[in-house]
């Protein structure tokens, strides 16, 4: 038992005997560590001669005792240690660590500064997708600067290996929507106004939404591991090194093959989604050709293109956010993890909110 | 010393240099030249800035104060303009090689000289295959990164490094991950490269065997504030340096003295 001897001019003595194992220095640490700091900057000794098996904790303890004694100014000595315990006990005492930081977190200065960090951001990325946009243009002009390969490689990966996913969740949308949508007509006797409704909805709005968050999910979260991975593996800096401008080289490509490839993929997208539609018209007997006249008459070329131009521009803001992801990607094991979350997640934000800026914008100016 | 005079043969000066991050340095006081076909290590203990100090060199990191010239163009006052000029006298050999994983080792090796677009395709692939002759590595051309070794890799990026024909080159910690043979096949490769094409190399190690095979001459960062202990010969440095930087090259930690004992 540990038990301590107060003499009323000398140190502190802290007698331990028999074992210092796990169990016994949680019940006795408490009562310890006050010991020694009730000597304030008097002297202690701990007698461990008598101690038989100390554990790795065991250590810690005469540790925790050795360094509140030193910092409080005190004197200490540990007896009865083998050297090489005693050397680690003695490691206790090195660089005072700062003071564990004080998480003073007030709700209000949190959202301010949480609105400030966005707003950066948001600036920061429509600046990074501006000058995407501008090397695009570049690389339009001057096809040589172009990475072909990587080009082509993209254009596969986000086009044709994407057609599947997004024309079935785009068909599925489209029946959903008229089937949701037929009781609410019915009321007023006007079922057979489906196919304008569906025109509407799915050609100007769904198919290109649904094409983007399907982009933002697969390729936006790609650019932003495959970059993010070159960045960790420092192959960006040996790009910029090489004196090759990685935006260049990495961005320019993939933002040019989403460019290309998502509005015809949106395209496909609006179509099976208008098709999706029938599906619940079959049980009305509207027959397809009819159905498909409906929706021809309800739109206008402008309205087609419209749904074009948006798919267009989503594909530029959520490849250029993947990209930017990418190359701020920071060190450790968690980085490129983090990189792809946040491709997609301010990919999608960005599109929705990107999309009613569009709607109001088209409404001002009458189209 | 005559600095001015110095800067005709001297490929890097640094004079009363700080690099850090952010504005804020982490290791000052460093000066030093290094004299062409140098091969010139940068050593130190762990977490003592050599990497900083490294890519503050290849225009990765702008330097804090003081002068930073490589090549003749200096860095801290030169603007954009001096950087476009150094990446251009400087090949660059990353720890872990960062090989472009989509590409095959010739493609590498290739990829700046297409870039810059100056030679025919056949001029570029037989200098390509001859640089990764030099590093023995020609038969391998055609694979991809990931099916070489480490070892493999980075004498790939030694010949991807040297593709541009840069007046120096710079090898981040060359032995890091290799075995012992491995290692020392390695440096007697740096050696051979050196001494045959007569470039500059600046390696940075902290392998002491790797150090004394290779160095013509070396700086030695450390201190309580991080900056420069020592510049000379390894084996000068081991002979008569500060005690610090004999310890450092012996091999021997220091002494803990124990403090606030009574004992
Ligand atoms: N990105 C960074 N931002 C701020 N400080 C950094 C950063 N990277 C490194 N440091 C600091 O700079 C100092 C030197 O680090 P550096 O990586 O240059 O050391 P090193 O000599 O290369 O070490 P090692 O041999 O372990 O690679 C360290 O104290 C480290 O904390
Ligand atoms: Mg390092």
């Amino acid at each position: 038992m540990p038990s301590d001897v107060q003499s009323p001019s000398g140190p502190t003595v802290i007698v331990l005997e028999g074992e210092l194992q796990d169990a016994r220095v949680r019940e006795v640490w408490e009562d310890l560590v006050g010991r020694a700091r009730s000597a304030g900057s008097g002297s202690v000794v701990v007698d461990a001669t008598g101690l038989r098996e100390v554990s790795g904790t065991g250590l810690l303890l005469l540790a925790e005792l050795r360094r509140t004694v030193v910092w409080a100014g005190g004197t200490i000595e540990v007896r009865g240690l083998s050297a090489d315990q005693a050397s680690l006990v003695e490691r206790a005492v090195g660089h005072k660590p700062p003071e564990p930081r004080e998480q003073d977190s007030h709700f209000v200065s949190d959202v301010g500064e949480t609105a400030f960090r966005m707003l950066d951001e948001l600036a920061d990325t429509v600046r990074f997708v501006g000058g995407a946009a501008i090397d695009l243009a570049y690389a339009l002009r001057h096809p040589k600067s172009l990475r072909w390969r990587d080009l082509l490689r993209v254009m596969g990966q986000s086009g044709i290996d994407s057609m599947p996913v997004t024309c079935l969740l785009s068909g599925i949308v489209g029946f959903i929507i008229a089937y949701q949508m037929m009781p609410a007509l019915d009321r007023y006797g006007a079922a057979d106004q489906t196919p304008t409704i569906m025109g509407f909805a799915i050609i100007r709005e769904l198919g290109p939404l649904i094409t983007a968050i399907i982009l933002a999910g697969r390729s936006g979260s790609a650019f932003a591991a495959e970059i993010g991975t070159m960045k960790v593996t420092e192959e960006v800096n040996a790009l910029t090194t090489m004196g090759l401008n990685p935006e260049r080289f990495l961005v320019t490509p993939r933002v040019l093959a989403v460019a290309i490839t998502t509005p015809l993929l949106s395209v496909f997208a609006s179509f099976a989604g208008v098709l999706g539609g029938w599906l619940p018209m079959v049980a009305r007997d509207m027959s397809l050709e009819l159905y498909l006249q409906g929706v021809r008459n309800s739109i206008d070329q402008v309205d087609f293109l419209q749904g074009v131009f948006k798919a267009f521009v989503f594909a530029i803001v959520i490849g250029g956010i993947g990209c930017r992801s990418g190359l701020q990607t920071q060190v450790g094991p968690g980085a490129v993890g983090a990189s792809t979350t946040r491709a997609v997640v301010s990919g999608i934000v960005a599109i929705i909110i990107l999309d009613g800026v569009l709607v109001a914008l088209f409404h001002a100016i009458g189209i | 010393m005559l600095t001015t005079a110095a800067s005709a043969d001297t490929v890097i000066e640094a004079k009363d240099l700080s690099v850090g991050y952010g504005g804020h340095a982490v290791l000052t006081g460093i000066n030093f030249t290094v004299s062409p076909g140098e091969v010139f290590v940068i050593g130190g203990g762990s977490g003592c800035g050599k990497s900083t100090l490294m890519k503050a060199m290849i225009t990765l990191l702008p330097p804090v104060s003081g002068t930073l010239r490589i090549a003749g163009h200096d860095l801290v006052t030169g603007g954009d303009e001096a950087v476009q000029q150094v990446r251009r006298s400087i090949g660059v050999m990353y720890q872990g090689g960062a090989l472009f994983g989509g590409l095959t080792v010739l493609e590498n090796v290739r990829l700046a000289m297409e870039e810059q677009g100056l030679r025919t395709w056949s001029e570029m692939n037989s200098l390509a295959l001859s640089l990764l002759a030099m590093v023995d590595l020609d038969e391998h051309c055609n694979k991809m990164p990931s099916a070489l070794s480490g070892g493999m890799q980075k004498r790939a990026a030694v010949a991807r490094a040297l593709a541009m024909n840069p007046r120096i080159v710079f090898l981040d910690e060359p032995s890091a991950g290799l075995d012992p043979i491995s290692s020392a096949e390695f440096d007697q490769m740096v050696v051979r490269l050196a001494r045959s094409t007569g470039r500059t190399f600046v390696v940075v190690t902290h392998e002491l065997p790797s150090i004394f095979t290779i160095a013509d001459r070396m700086v030695v960062l450390g201190g309580a504030k991080k900056t420069q202990l020592a510049i000379g010969s390894p084996k000068e440095l081991l002979d008569s340096g500060p005690p610090d930087v004999r310890r450092f090259l012996a091999r021997q930690p220091e002494e803990r003295a124990p403090q606030g004992a009574t004992s």
